[in-house]
C-alpha cells in the first residue's frame, strides 16, 4: 500500500508540476503578446450584452467594440487593462452601464455560473490577477476550468501564425453583435413590470468593487471613461430606476455618466426591451459618431436638443 | 452517479480508504462496506428501484439454498422456475410491457380489429438487465451443480450488486465473481496502479472519443435527410467508435474500480474492431452477455451437437434474444437477425472457430487488414439499425445514404473539428493495436517504459480529457 500512496503522490506532484508550467507558460505568452488595435480607433466599447448590440462599430468609425454577453466588470477590467496597455493611442472607454449593472440579483450568475465561466475564464485568464481568481474560489471544478485555458491559449497561438488573432480576440474579448429580430411585443408580454417583483434590487459589492478599479486604472492612465447606458424601451416601467440614480450618485460622482435609456428610438428598431436590433444600433452608432464629444460638455444630450427643435 | 463525475471519484476515493483501511482486518466488513457502498451507488440513481434490487437478490438467495437442499429433482425445478420466471417477469414487465402490448395493438389493427391496448408509463429500473442475468446465473450454477449455494446474504448480495457492475455489467458468473468474494482480498500495488490505468482509458474512450461523436451522431441521426451520403456514412462509422468507446469505456472504468479494490471481473471486449469475421466479432464484443447466452440458453439448447438444422435454429434464437435484450425495440430484433445472418456463412462452412483462441494476436497482414475492414463495415451496418429510433427512420438512413437528395448541412462544420476526432479515434486504434495481447490500452508493464515517459502519457491523456472532452453524455448501455 505505501508503495502504492507513494507512487501516487509522485504522480501528482508531478501531474501539478506540469499543469502549473503550462498554465504559467501560456498566460506569460499572452501576456506577451500585443493585442494590436487599428490605430485610428481610439475609443474602446467594453461591457455586457447592451453595448454589445448597440454600438456597431462600423458606424461609429473611432471606436472599436469589445463588448459581449453576460461579461462581468471584474473581466472587463482585466481585459481593459490589456487593450489600454497594448494601444496608447486608445483615450476613451465606452463602458456598459446599465439599470441593472449593479444589481446582485442580476449578477450573481456571472460569477457563480460554471457553464458561463467556463467560457469567460479562459479567455481572460492571462491578464487577471490573483486576487480576481480568489472571487471564483467556490465554484466546483475551477483548477480543471483554469487548465482547460491553456487550450484556448493554444488556439490563439495558431490564429497568430494564420495572421488572424484579431478573429481570435473578438471571439473571445466581445464584437458587436448584429440582432436581426425584433421580438419587443413578445418580451414586453413576457416581463413583469419591476414594480410588481417581489425581489427589490441589492447592491453587487463585487460589481461595484471592480467599476471602481476600472475607474480608478482610467483615471491613473488618463483615459476619459464613460458610463454608457443604452436606450432601453420603457425603462419606468421595466427596470429599477430609483436604485440606478441612488447608486449613481453615491458611489460613481467622480464619473461622466451618459445615459441613454430615453434615446429617441422606433419600437421596431428594439431587438427586446433593453436591447436593439441591427437598425437601432446602426442609428444609435452613428448618432454617437457624430454627437458623443458634444454630450460629453454638455449636460444635456445632443438628441434632446434635436427633439426640442 | 456516473463514472465520467467527480461525484463518481469522491466516492470511488472514500470507499477505497474504508475498504483498505478500516476494514483491513476482516473481509467481512469489507464485505459490508462495499454492499453498503453498492446500495448507496444504485439509490444515487433512484432509491425507489432498491427494493426491487433487494427483493430479486433475496429472491435468488433462497432459491439458490432451496435448491441445493431440495432432495428431489422435481422441487429442485420448481425452485428454479420460480425464480427464473419471477426474475423474468420483473425484466419483461419492466422492459417489454408496453412493446408487447403496442405489438399485440399493431397486430389486431392489421387483422381489421380495432382495440383499445392500455399501455403504462413504465420507468426501467437502471441495470435490471444486468442484475437479473447475475442472478440467474448464480441460480443456473447452483441447479447444475457448478457452484455450491451461498449461505451469507451478505457475500450473496455484494455478488449480485458490487457497484462497478451493478449498472451495465459486465455480466458476471457465479463461478468467477462468488469465489473473491468469499474470499479475503490482499492488496497489490501492481493491480491498483493497472486499475488507475484501466479507469484512465475508460475515460478518455468515454469523455474525448465517445462523447465527441455522439454530437455529430445525434445531429445526422435526427435529419440524416439534411446531409450527404458520404456524411451519413461517415455518421454510421462514429457510431461504431461511439458505441465502443461509450461502452468498454464503461467497463474499463468498472473493471479498472473493481482491481482497486482486489477484485478481478470479467473481460468485456478483446478489441472487436480487430475482428477478422463475424463469429470472432462477437468472440469479442460484449463478451460477458455472449457467453452467458452461450452457456444458459444455445448448451442447454443442444449446441451444435444434435445436427445443423438445431444449429441454426438454436443460433438464431441466441441472436434473437440477444437482439431483444437490448431493448423493446423491432431494430433491436432486426439487428439480432441481421447478426445471425452474417454469422450463418460461417457457420454453414465450418468456419466459426477460425480465428479463435490460437491467434489472439491479429498481425497485421493485408488479407487480415481488408477482413478486419469488411468485418467492420458489416457490422456498422447493423449498427445503423441499431442506433435508429425505429425501422422506418434506419431504412430512411439507409435510403440516403445511397440516394442522391439536397442536403443543407454538413458534419465537417461542428463544435469539435471531424478531423480532430478521427485523430483521436486513430490513437486509441493505434494504441489498442499495440497492446492487442493485453487487457486494456493502457497497460504498458509488458514494453518497460521508463517512468518519466509513463507518466508524461498520462498527464497527455489527463490533459486531452479536460481539453478535448465532451459535456459527458449518459452512457449507452445504462438504458438496457
Amino acid at each position: 500500500m505505501k508503495h502504492f500512496i507513494f507512487g501516487l503522490i509522485k504522480f501528482a506532484v508531478f501531474f501539478l508540476v506540469v499543469a502549473v508550467i503550462t498554465v504559467l507558460a501560456s498566460c506569460i505568452y499572452m501576456r506577451s503578446v500585443r493585442f494590436d488595435i487599428p490605430d485610428d480607433k481610439n475609443i474602446l466599447v467594453m461591457g455586457d450584452s447592451h453595448t454589445e448590440c448597440a454600438i456597431d462599430d462600423t458606424e461609429f468609425h473611432r471606436a472599436i467594440n469589445f463588448s459581449k454577453s453576460a461579461t462581468s466588470y471584474l473581466f472587463t477590467f482585466a481585459g481593459m487593462k490589456k487593450l489600454i496597455t497594448d494601444n496608447p493611442q486608445v483615450d476613451t472607454v465606452i463602458l456598459s452601464y446599465q439599470y441593472s449593472s449593479l444589481n446582485e440579483e442580476n449578477m450573481k450568475k456571472w460569477y457563480d455560473d460554471v457553464t458561463l465561466l467556463q467560457e469567460r475564464i479562459p479567455s481572460y485568464l492571462p491578464f487577471m490577477s490573483i486576487s480576481d481568481l480568489r472571487v471564483f474560489l467556490a465554484i466546483p471544478g475551477l483548477p480543471r476550468i483554469v487548465l482547460a485555458s491553456a487550450k484556448t491559449y493554444l488556439e490563439f497561438y495558431g490564429h497568430r501564425r494564420n495572421g488572424t488573432y484579431m478573429a481570435w480576440i473578438r471571439d473571445n474579448l466581445g464584437a458587436f453583435r448584429q440582432m436581426n429580430d425584433n421580438n419587443i411585443d413578445k418580451d414586453v408580454k413576457a416581463r413583469t413590470p419591476y414594480e410588481n417583483l417581489k425581489k427589490k434590487s441589492r447592491l453587487s459589492t463585487t460589481q461595484l468593487d471592480y467599476l471602481r478599479k476600472i475607474i480608478n486604472f482610467c483615471r491613473d492612465r488618463k483615459v476619459t471613461l464613460i458610463l454608457l447606458n443604452t436606450p432601453v424601451y420603457e425603462w419606468r416601467k421595466f427596470t429599477d430606476y430609483r436604485s440606478y440614480e441612488y447608486n449613481s450618485k453615491k458611489y460613481l460622482k467622480d464619473v461622466r455618466i451618459l445615459n441613454y435609456a430615453d434615446y429617441p428610438i422606433e419600437k421596431k428598431h428594439f431587438s427586446d426591451v433593453s436591447h436593439l436590433n441591427k437598425w437601432g444600433a446602426r442609428g444609435f452608432s452613428k448618432y454617437l459618431e457624430k454627437n458623443l464629444a458634444a454630450d460629453l460638455t454638455q449636460a444635456q444630450p445632443q438628441y434632446e436638443k434635436i427633439l426640442l427643435k | 452517479m456516473l463514472f465520467t463525475t467527480i461525484t463518481y471519484a469522491g466516492f470511488l476515493l472514500v470507499i477505497f480508504i474504508l475498504y483498505w483501511f478500516a476494514g483491513a482486518k476482516s473481509f467481512r466488513v469489507q464485505n459490508l462496506i462495499l454492499l453498503a457502498g453498492s446500495y448507496y451507488f444504485y439509490a444515487a440513481w433512484d432509491w425507489r428501484f432498491l427494493f426491487l434490487l433487494c427483493f430479486s437478490t433475496f429472491l435468488d438467495y433462497l432459491s439458490g439454498i432451496q435448491i441445493e437442499n431440495s432432495a428431489s429433482s422435481r422441487a429442485k425445478k420448481f425452485w428454479l422456475i420460480c425464480s427464473v420466471g419471477i426474475n423474468l417477469g420483473f425484466l419483461g414487465f419492466f422492459k417489454y410491457f408496453n412493446f408487447f402490448i403496442d405489438s399485440f395493438g399493431q397486430l389486431l389493427k392489421s387483422f381489421g380489429m380495432i382495440a383499445s391496448v392500455p399501455t403504462l408509463n413504465i420507468i426501467l429500473p437502471v441495470g435490471i438487465s444486468f442484475y437479473t442475468f447475475h442472478g440467474l446465473s448464480y441460480v443456473f450454477d447452483v441447479y447444475n451443480g457448478r457452484v455450491k449455494s451461498t449461505r451469507n446474504v451478505i457475500d450473496y448480495a455484494l455478488f449480485v450488486s458490487f457497484f462497478p457492475l451493478l449498472v451495465a455489467g459486465p455480466i458476471e458468473r457465479a463461478t468467477h465473481l462468488l469465489p473473491q468474494v468469499k474470499a479475503p482480498r490482499t492488496f497489490s500495488a501492481e493491480q491498483a496502479g493497472d486499475g488507475l490505468r484501466q479507469i484512465l482509458w475508460g475515460l478518455v474512450k468515454k469523455l474525448v472519443i465517445a462523447d465527441n461523436c455522439a454530437k455529430i451522431v445525434d445531429m445526422v441521426f435526427e435529419n440524416p435527410g439534411q446531409y450527404p451520403g458520404l456524411d451519413l456514412a461517415i455518421g454510421a462509422v462514429l457510431f461504431a467508435f461511439q458505441i465502443y468507446c461509450d461502452f468498454s469505456g464503461y467497463t474499463d472504468i468498472a473493471l479498472g474500480s473493481a482491481r482497486l479494490l482486489g477484485f478481478d471481473l470479467l473481460r468485456n471486449f478483446a478489441y472487436p474492431y480487430f475482428s477478422r469475421d463475424i463469429a470472432e466479432f462477437w468472440r469479442r464484443w460484449h463478451i460477458s452477455l455472449t457467453s452467458w447466452f452461450k452457456s444458459y440458453l444455445y448448451i442447454p439448447l443442444g449446441g451444435n451437437r444434435k445436427g445443423m438444422a438445431r444449429t441454426i435454429r438454436n443460433t438464431l434464437i441466441v441472436f434473437l434474444l440477444s437482439g431483444l435484450w437490448h431493448g423493446a425495440n423491432i431494430t433491436f430484433i432486426i439487428w439480432g437477425l441481421y447478426h445471425a445472418l452474417l454469422f450463418m456463412p460461417i457457420l454453414l462452412m465450418g468456419k466459426k472457430k477460425e480465428h479463435a483462441g490460437k491467434d489472439d494476436l491479429v498481425r497485421l497482414t493485408i488479407p487480415n487488414l481488408f477482413r478486419m475492414i469488411l468485418t467492420f463495415s458489416l457490422v456498422t451496418i447493423g449498427w445503423i439499425l441499431f442506433r435508429a429510433d425505429s425501422m422506418s427512420s434506419a431504412i430512411e438512413y439507409f435510403r440516403n445514404i445511397f440516394i442522391s437528395h439536397d442536403a443543407a448541412k454538413t458534419i465537417w462544420d461542428n463544435h469539435l473539428n471531424t478531423t480532430t476526432i478521427f485523430i483521436f479515434i486513430g490513437f486509441m486504434l493505434l494504441m489498442e493495436w499495440m497492446q492487442r495481447a493485453r487487457n486494456h490500452g493502457l497497460n504498458f508493464t509488458w514494453y518497460r517504459i521508463p517512468g518519466i515517459l509513463r507518466y508524461s502519457i498520462y498527464v497527455i491523456l489527463i490533459f486531452a480529457i479536460i481539453w478535448f472532452g465532451a459535456e459527458s453524455e449518459q452512457f449507452i448501455y445504462f438504458q438496457f
